[in-house]
């Protein structure tokens, strides 16, 4: 395998790995330094486009975890303590992060690899971000780590649509998309209590 | 100079104005009303590539805005229904001064018409998915003003349209690899699958439907109209630009039959729960539901009338909606809450509000008389099992209308009311008049609406 290929490898790995803490860890300070590990192995696997759109992602996901750390911040004065993820066991969560981030593994290879051409660092870490991603928003409800796991998912549907997709117009519309989706959820989180909502 | 360019400049320049002007209620108003009709005139009669760009004008306007490669167009194609939706927007931002549906309202809602004005020139069409997918990023500010508090549906709401816009991106990808040609159905399911998905997302279509009902419990009435009747233009319309573009989509029959039965399904579940609902907010929202059924329906018919009616259908609603809107907040603004308990004979000390919320209920049930009946008439007119659907979701949301209007005439209870000002009570009557006459001369609307399809040469061919 080439540099390059292990580089990738490697990349993907270290983003699963700061999806699965976000979603392991009950405490809100690991989400935002676990979201800028991702951005940044993301733009590493964004190898199919331009260096300065890669370069630019990461740049937006600097400002995504500047956003949402000050926000936090601010917001965790005003609130006090998060509120517990349902379901909350860790024993749960990482068997399911465990069962979700092989499987995604696995059919990312199958799926992407077979139908993109994509290296195997791209498409194990499209497979995890988006797989680990939709876990994340799947066992979470406060606004912050919804956010983190739509922004995973989303990571890791650039990295498999970059391959794809040659427009610039289109892929920098999507790299975009992080800082906007990051603005929403900071404005969510500063939103206080507000009437509770009735069951639909 | 370009038309998308002019268009969206403008609108982006009335929603920086607005947002200044939010504390002078009447120049927002104004401001947001009048230059969302203007631009919608513009989109009608601006005529690109020729000599003069508008009428008298010797200016020379391109349709066509280029941005890295991809475009923005505005041609034959599309200018109808782009003026629609400013047309749309003018209508509801008109009610707003009544409705008063929050300070975000004016300034969010251009940049939501804008977003949807951009997906629909997209060009190719399929990015129109991402324009879709901002707006409603922006529409969260409109549903969960900040004076309204925190929610979970806004969250819902943005992860749906997300996973919308990947699938339909992906659909495209795909879709670009079988061409637009007649393809196998076997060859072309992976991309069919995709696109349905991304069409039953956008259009929240059950189970796509959750972050609906939370934001009718949360959200101010007549913003949730607004976003309703905008977003599901916008949807609608890219749905429509799919099936133009693709003929192994659009000649493919067992979509069709299938997309007939969903439509059924749709319509028994939106009815029931429509009829179950204690909440008149819900009640609409499931309303919605079942008309966005009866739309579907009238697409699963296969032909150039049946597209054209599902246009038809769509336009009917924004008067049906818009009303309702009117009524429920002002009703919601003095106080009088959503519930049953809280409504219980409030067309006593509130009629004119009432009877608005009312009629606009019905109208959008699709109940003879109102806007939202004769294209639901004329979907029925093809027979079979579409047919007996409609009359089926007719009776039952007509039913949870009749349910409502028992509630709000049943005995009258003390409480004070504040009064309606002249200009409120004009603009609750001419709205239930509106839903009345256009539901006795259908052919006042019905005939510009559907012409929006002939700019789709593979779809009004037949």
């Amino acid at each position: 395998m080439s540099a390059q290929g292990s580089f990738g490898i490697l990349a993907a790995a270290l983003a699963g790995i700061a999806c699965a803490a976000a979603i392991l860890v009950p405490r809100r300070g690991v989400v935002i330094p676990a979201l800028l590990l991702q951005f940044v192995c993301t733009a590493m696997l964004l190898t199919p486009l331009p260096t300065a759109l890669a370069i630019a992602y990461a740049a937006v996901g600097a400002c995504v975890c500047g956003i949402l750390g000050v926000t936090v911040g601010g917001a965790e004065a005003l609130q006090g303590p998060a509120p517990v993820v349902v379901p909350s066991g860790l024993a749960f969560r990482l068997a399911a992060v465990l069962l979700v981030g092989l499987a995604s593994a696995a059919l990312s290879r199958q799926v992407l690899g077979a139908q993109t051409g994509m290296g195997m660092g791209g498409s194990l870490g499209a497979g995890l971000l988006f797989g680990l991603g939709l876990l994340h928003v799947g066992l979470s409800e406060e606004p912050l780590r919804v956010g983190a796991g739509l922004l995973s998912m989303l990571g890791g549907f650039q990295i498999g649509y970059a391959s794809v997709e040659p427009s610039v117009a289109l892929q920098g519309l999507l790299i975009a998309l992080p800082l906007l989706i990051a603005l929403v959820v900071a404005y969510l989180i500063t939103l206080s209590p507000g009437r509770p909502e009735s069951r639909p | 100079m370009n038309a998308p360019l002019i268009l969206l400049t403008l609108t982006g320049g009335l929603a920086v104005a607005v947002v200044l002007l939010r504390r002078q209620a009447t120049a927002s108003w104004l401001m947001a009303s009048t230059g969302a009709a203007l631009v919608s005139l513009l989109a009608f009669l601006v005529r690109v590539d020729g000599d003069a760009g508008l009428p008298g004008v010797p200016v020379s306007i391109s349709g066509t805005w280029t941005i890295l490669g991809r475009s923005l167009e505005l041609g034959t194609a599309n200018r109808a229904v782009v003026g629609f939706v400013f047309l749309v927007a003018a209508f509801m931002f008109a009610g707003a001064r009544v409705a008063r549906p929050g300070r975000l309202f004016y300034g969010a809602g251009l940049l939501v018409v804008a977003l949807v004005a951009g997906s629909l020139m997209a060009v190719p069409f399929l990015y129109a998915a991402v324009f879709l997918e901002g707006m409603a990023l922006v529409a969260v500010l409109m549903l969960y003003p900040p004076e309204r508090g925190g929610a979970r549906a806004p969250m819902r709401m943005v992860l749906l349209y997300t996973l919308g816009m990947m699938a339909l991106l992906t659909a495209g990808w795909q879709a670009g690899s079988l061409g637009s040609g007649s393809v196998a159905p076997e060859a072309a399911r992976t991309a069919t699958v995709l696109a349905v998905l991304g069409f039953g997302l956008l259009l929240a279509a059950p189970p796509f439907h959750l972050w609906l009902p939370s934001a009718a419990g949360h959200s101010h009435p007549y913003a949730l109209s607004f976003v309703l009747l905008i977003a599901q233009a916008g949807a609608l319309f890219l749905v429509l630009r799919f099936f133009d573009a693709y003929a192994w989509l659009r000649e493919n029959q067992a979509l069709f039959v299938a997309a007939r039965w969903v439509a059924i399904g749709i319509a028994a579940f939106a009815s029931l729960w429509a009829m179950a609902q204690r909440s008149l907010a819900r009640t609409a929202v499931y309303a919605v539901m079942a008309d966005t059924a009866v739309i579907l329906l009238a697409f699963s018919a296969m032909s150039t009338e049946g597209y054209q009616l599902a246009l038809g259908l769509s336009a009917a609603r924004v008067i049906g909606l818009g009303v309702w809107g009117l009524g429920a907040s002002v009703l919601q603004n003095t106080g009088a809450g959503d519930t049953t308990e809280e409504l219980t004979g409030i067309a006593y000390t509130a009629p004119l509000a009432t009877a608005a919320a009312m009629v606009g209920l019905f109208s959008v049930a699709g109940f003879p008389i109102t806007a939202g009946f004769p294209g639901r008439w004329a979907v029925m007119a093809g027979g079979g099992a579409a047919a007996f659907a409609i009359v089926g979701t007719i009776g039952a949301v007509s039913l949870a209308a009749v349910r409502w209007t028992s509630t709000v005439l049943r005995s009258p209870r003390e409480r004070s009311h504040p009064p309606l000002t002249l200009l409120d009570r004009l603009f609750l009557g001419v709205g239930i008049l509106l839903c009345v006459l256009l539901g006795l001369f259908p052919q006042l609307l019905y005939p510009w609406v559907v012409g929006a399809l002939s700019g789709l040469t593979g779809l009004a061919g037949g």
